[in-house]
């Protein structure tokens, strides 16, 4: 794709060039396409996390000038995100609990013991704001799918043959019944440890280095059993920049090394199919993202993760 | 005269069974001088209904009673008619030559008699479309490249897609529904320079003619149209030229006899466009020597055919055309090239054989090739080691046709026709060869299908009454592939009531199969679309169609009037799937992973169409041209596009406006102009837009305390900035609108007649929409230290290609 854009697109632009500026001209205000205002509701429910956490925003209009002031240098990740007055609610159909703004994460949340998540059950989410905005949905929890098999190789690095990258290809055996849904995650936790220098102590850091399942098309992390019901489904093959483990010396450590099955429901999946295909190039169709959130945008969906730990 | 009355009453009622007391009386009509065989022409005994014209190699044959004498008129837009007395006891050949009406003519004069006229209200035919290559020749054209295939989007019910592009959209179906055939054979891509210039060139050309609906039964293969160019055989009598040069492009066709007896002519036409001639030495300059680069188009057409005889005639005709973009950089160690090459090759060779007078048939062999190739050439030394990367990536179709039609004549109330064809296709979706000496790799992947696509048919065009005419016709289609095969029977009919002389009232139904697809994921015509064949996952597409109009002519005025409306609704159209591409240059299939089918990224879907199109149209006299309405609607509709709800495609068009009118100020000066309004194309721009998160077992963002041990971690995985789109293409681009302006300037030389003409595209400069996008301007600014202030600035802003655009060419003739 990137070898014929480098080669078509100069040509366009001679031809646009070719003329003159005046060619490239805005848009009449009032032919903008206008955006209500709507508010931007992500959550994702699964047994496995111990707190029940929506992210509460609001969507902006595109067209226009905005001007964002941050008020001191000290706090550069800017104001948060999250709407500061919603009124964000769970429920389980039979208890409803409430969930209150973080701003270290600019997320509402709730300790899951308070709502345990549990699968096959459905949980509703309501949020309020006083602006009078309302956003409804609801999820059910898939049931956990195991892993039978993660297949482990190596293969050479892409841009340097001397090395490799390791790989991974996960086997699960699906359920009977069409409509289920997957995602494949994986990741290498790697410590790194600074030795004490002086009077400064040892540090250690802590980092995750993933599995890129998302070679063809894009959104080869994502499996659904459209096509092989109830058979044995196989992820893409999950790859591992060498980069990463390849500086594993005396300093550093492997710590853990796991892939997930995300069970899923159909709303997660083509939720994060879109934003994996996310195009906004103006040569091409532009996807949609989809929504189950009423009234609003995003998407509140459950999960159910299986883990498997990789030698 | 009675006499003939009263037997053709007695004919109308017993048909075949009065055939012992008829004569036939056939031959071929030609134009006087070059003897080129003409296509079209009206046959008829006058102040009748019976008539018949001359089918695409210039014979006609028709079955009368006998008579002591017969009068017979031969008349065809452009020549002088001719009217022919004949005794008529027995069968007769009489081969007729029409003399065109020539400019030294002076004054183009209607004249009275209405039988001069070739009349839309007599022919059981409906939403066709003909326009005389001459005055094609007169219509004003972007740097004066004169284009068929523009030509054919100034008609109602045909539409351009964006600003200057070949791509013709017919009631509602897309740019790869239309079956374009040059000399019988299939042009698979008919664009030139990514869609702004049609392949086809004018001087080669005979005849071209667009139908929209009511399809004969003879044409099968796509949805929505059939546009047939036929090539010209080349002047029998001497030795002719025509050629030109205008900014880009120069051309020049030569035709004449091949011997003597004048039994054989040729005809050659070329023409190269001369933009990297002019381009290639700004290049040199700008990259200081390093490197070139550059862009061409060339077309080559030619002909020869051989009569021999009334019974028997060859006729061998070829086209090949090239797209060129290259690139190139040489520096002290290292040389790179790439580039991007397209092209068709055709090549028809066509018997025909006249049985007897009353039966025609003519059998083809013919060739078709598209090739599309992207390529890149890298090598560089070093440590006299020289390393070479080389990559190729080709997509293409390669068809064999045979093909075998009958032309029979039995009584003056039928004319049939029946045929057969097989297509071999071979699709080559991609091909990629990628040489690697660095890491001493190659790899050489050629992904090509085979399938056979045939049909046979039969129709008739009935008149079992003076008023009412029927063509009637069958056609079974046969895809195979190894994949499965399909076997599709599609009913044609049409029929014409005659209300009143000179008006009828017109309707017609047709079924078509379409087994090959066209995938785009642009939709502005880029030579990356790609032909793909039915498979288990993509069904052949289908379309039903009816229409219902009425044909007025007025004679007197040399007028032409049609309405018609109509609706079609579309099955199995395809489309890519949102966010997917064809070329996997970028990565390929990473090591170990299957490698993706590629009609697994093909979405199926329907699509529906209707509307209403007029067309008051002038085909001859000092004043010509046309004025087009249509008014219409299309919607698709496709599981995985737009969450499953209907949407209006891109070129969905509420209203189409042409005026086309072409004067003759004086024998030597021609005055043209044409307008054209549409609603704007239906896209897909952002209203407003959202931060997305999804959700991740590794989440991005952790809280750490002072030791720099994680105490939480977000649920969610990095946010991307989203775009809210509103449901798919609800956006309406401006409208377009444009004006044209030429005038020729003509002058007859010694030995040749040159013209020079001056156009203007665009005279009022209207800054027509080509594509939209967005930009976001950003300025932030602090002060010592204090709150930093962030202005971002979003527009959207149109991109217009072509203000106004004067040019100059030069034509000649001898």
């Amino acid at each position: 794709m990137k070898t014929y854009y480098t080669l078509v697109l100069p040509l366009i632009f001679l031809l646009v060039v070719a003329s003159c500026g005046s060619l490239v001209q805005d848009v009449n205000p009032d032919r903008l396409p206008k955006s209500e205002a709507k508010l931007v509701i992500h959550g994702y429910l699964s047994p496995q996390d111990t707190v029940l956490a929506i992210k509460v925003e609001n969507n902006k209009t595109l067209f226009g000038t905005t001007v964002t002031v941050i008020p001191d240098r000290n706090t550069n990740f800017g104001p948060i995100s999250a709407v500061k007055d919603a009124i964000v609610t769970l429920s389980d159909g039979t208890k409803t609990i409430n969930l209150v703004l973080d701003s270290r994460w600019s997320e509402y949340r709730a300790a899951a013991k308070l709502l345990p998540i549990v699968a096959g059950k459905t949980y509703t989410l309501k949020v309020t704001t006083p602006r009078s905005l309302v956003a409804e949905s609801s999820c059910t929890i898939p049931a956990q799918v195991p892993i039978r098999e993660a297949k482990q190789d190596s293969v050479a690095a892409r841009y340097n043959s001397n090395r490799f990258d390791k790989t991974v290809r996960v086997l699960w055996q699906d359920p009977a019944g069409k409509g289920n849904y997957y995602k494949i995650e994986g990741g290498v936790n790697i410590q790194f440890i600074q030795p004490a220098q002086g009077t400064q102590p040892e540090i250690k850091y802590n980092n995750w280095n993933l599995y890129y399942f998302n070679n063809s098309g894009g959104t080869g992390d994502l499996v659904s059993d459209a096509q092989n019901d109830g058979g044995l489904l196989a992820s893409s093959v999950g790859r591992l920049n060498n980069s990463y483990y390849y500086s594993a010396g005396s300093n550093t450590k492997i710590i853990k090394s796991v892939v997930y099955l995300v069970t899923c429901d159909k709303n997660y999946y083509d939720y994060h199919r879109a934003m994996d295909m996310y195009n906004d190039n103006p040569f091409s169709e532009p996807s949609l993202t989809p929504s189950n959130i009423k009234g609003g945008f995003g998407c509140f969906a459950g999960y159910n993760a299986a883990e498997f730990m990789l030698k | 005269m009675k006499t003939i009355f009263t037997l053709i009453t007695i004919l109308l009622f017993c048909g075949f069974l009065q055939a012992q007391q008829t004569r036939t009386i056939s031959g071929y009509v030609r134009e006087k001088g070059s003897r080129e065989l003409l296509i079209g022409v009206n046959v008829f005994v006058p102040n009748t209904n019976i008539g018949t014209t001359s089918n695409t190699f210039g014979f006609y044959s028709l079955t009368l009673p006998a008579a002591d004498s017969l009068v017979l008129v031969y008349s065809f837009v452009g020549y002088e008619s001719v009217v022919n007395k004949l005794p008529f006891t027995k069968n007769q050949t009489l081969n007729t030559e029409l003399d065109p009406i020539g400019r030294q003519l002076k004054e183009v004069v209607i004249k009275a008699k209405s039988y001069e006229n070739e009349r839309v209200s007599e022919t059981a035919q409906m939403s066709q479309i003909e326009i005389p290559i001459a005055q094609i020749k007169k219509i004003p054209a972007f740097l004066g490249e004169k284009d068929v295939m523009k030509v054919l989007q100034l008609m109602p019910g045909v539409q351009k897609g964006s600003e200057g592009q070949t791509g013709i959209y017919v009631r509602g179906g897309g740019p790869d529904q239309n079956l374009i055939i040059l000399d019988d054979a299939i042009v698979y891509n008919a664009s030139h320079l990514f869609g702004f210039f049609s392949v086809f060139n004018g001087d080669a050309l005979k005849s071209v003619e667009l139908t929209k609906g009511g399809f004969p039964a003879r044409f099968g293969g796509r949805l929505s149209s059939v546009i047939e160019l036929n090539m010209k055989e080349g002047n029998k009598d001497k030795l002719h030229g025509e050629g030109g040069g205008g900014l880009i492009a120069s051309r020049l066709t030569l035709e004449g006899p091949l011997d003597k007896a004048k039994k054989a002519s040729f005809l050659v036409s070329g023409r190269r466009t001369y933009l990297d001639i002019l381009t290639r030495p700004l290049i040199a300059v700008a990259s200081e020597g390093t490197g070139t680069g550059g862009y061409y188009f060339y077309d080559l057409n030619a002909k020869f055919n051989y009569d021999f005889g009334q019974k028997n005639k060859l006729y061998a005709s070829g086209y090949f055309g090239q797209d060129r973009f290259f690139v190139k950089s040489m520096e002290r160690n290292s040389t790179s090239s790439g580039g991007l090459n397209w092209g068709n090759a055709t090549a028809t060779l066509r018997w025909n054989h006249l049985f007897n007078e009353k039966l025609f048939a003519n059998a083809s062999l013919i060739f078709s090739n598209y090739k599309f190739q992207i390529f890149s050439e890298d090598s560089y030394t070093n440590l006299g080691k020289t390393n070479e990367f080389k990559l190729s990536y080709t997509s293409g179709i390669r068809d064999f046709t045979f093909k075998y039609d009958v032309d029979y004549y039995p009584s003056p109330t039928h004319s049939l026709r029946f045929g057969a064809m097989a297509i071999a296709h071979r699709f080559t979706p991609s091909a990629i060869v990628v040489k690697d000496t660095d890491i001493d790799q190659s790899k050489n992947e050629i992904e090509a299908i085979n399938n056979i696509e045939s049909g046979v048919y039969v129709e008739d065009t009935w008149r079992p009454s003076g008023k009412f005419k029927v063509n009637g016709g069958l056609r079974l289609s046969y895809f195979n592939s190894n994949e499965g095969a399909f076997l599709r029977p599609e009913p044609r009919l049409s029929a014409a009531y005659m209300l009143k002389p000179d008006l009828s009232l017109k309707a017609s139904y047709a079924t078509m199969n379409q087994y090959v697809h066209l995938l785009s994921n642009t939709g502005i015509g880029l030579p990356t679309d790609l032909w793909v064949p039915t498979t288990s996952k993509i069904p052949p597409q289908q379309s039903n169609q009816i229409a219902l109009g009425l044909a007025k002519d007025f004679p007197n005025r040399g007028l032409a009037l049609t309405v018609e409306g109509y609706y079609k609704s579309m099955q199995n159209i395809v489309s890519y799937k949102e966010g997917s591409s064809f070329l996997l240059l970028e990565d390929g299939p990473a090591a170990g992973t299957e490698k993706v089918r590629w009609d697994e990224n093909v979405a199926t879907g329907r699509g529906w169409s209707y509307g209403a199109e007029v067309l008051l149209q002038k085909k001859t006299g000092r004043l010509s041209g046309w004025i087009g309405y249509t008014l219409s609607w299309t919607k698709w509709q496709f599981a995985e596009l737009n969450f499953g709800e209907a949407f209006f495609p891109r070129f969905d068009r509420r209203h189409d406006i042409s005026v086309v009118g072409i004067y003759e100020i004086s024998p030597r000066i021609t005055l043209s102009g044409s307008w054209v309004y549409g609603t704007g194309n239906a896209l897909t721009v952002p209203q407003g837009t959202y931060q997305s998160y999804g959700s991740s077992r590794f989440a991005n963002s952790s809280v750490f305390n002072n030791q720099g041990q994680t105490i939480g971690q977000s649920l969610f995985g990095y946010g991307r900035s989203t775009n809210d789109y509103g449901p798919k293409n609800s956006f309406r681009a401006e409208a377009y609108h444009r004006f044209d302006l030429s005038i020729q300037f003509h002058k007859q030389k010694k030995n040749h007649e040159r013209i020079w003409e001056l156009s203007f595209y665009n005279l009022y400069n209207r800054r027509n929409p080509f594509f939209y996008d967005i930009t976001t301007s950003q300025n932030s600014s602090q002060t010592n230290n204090g709150p930093i202030t962030i202005t971002n600035e979003t527009k959207l802003k149109r991109y217009s290609i072509f203000p106004i655009v004067p040019s100059l060419s030069y034509n000649f003739k001898f």
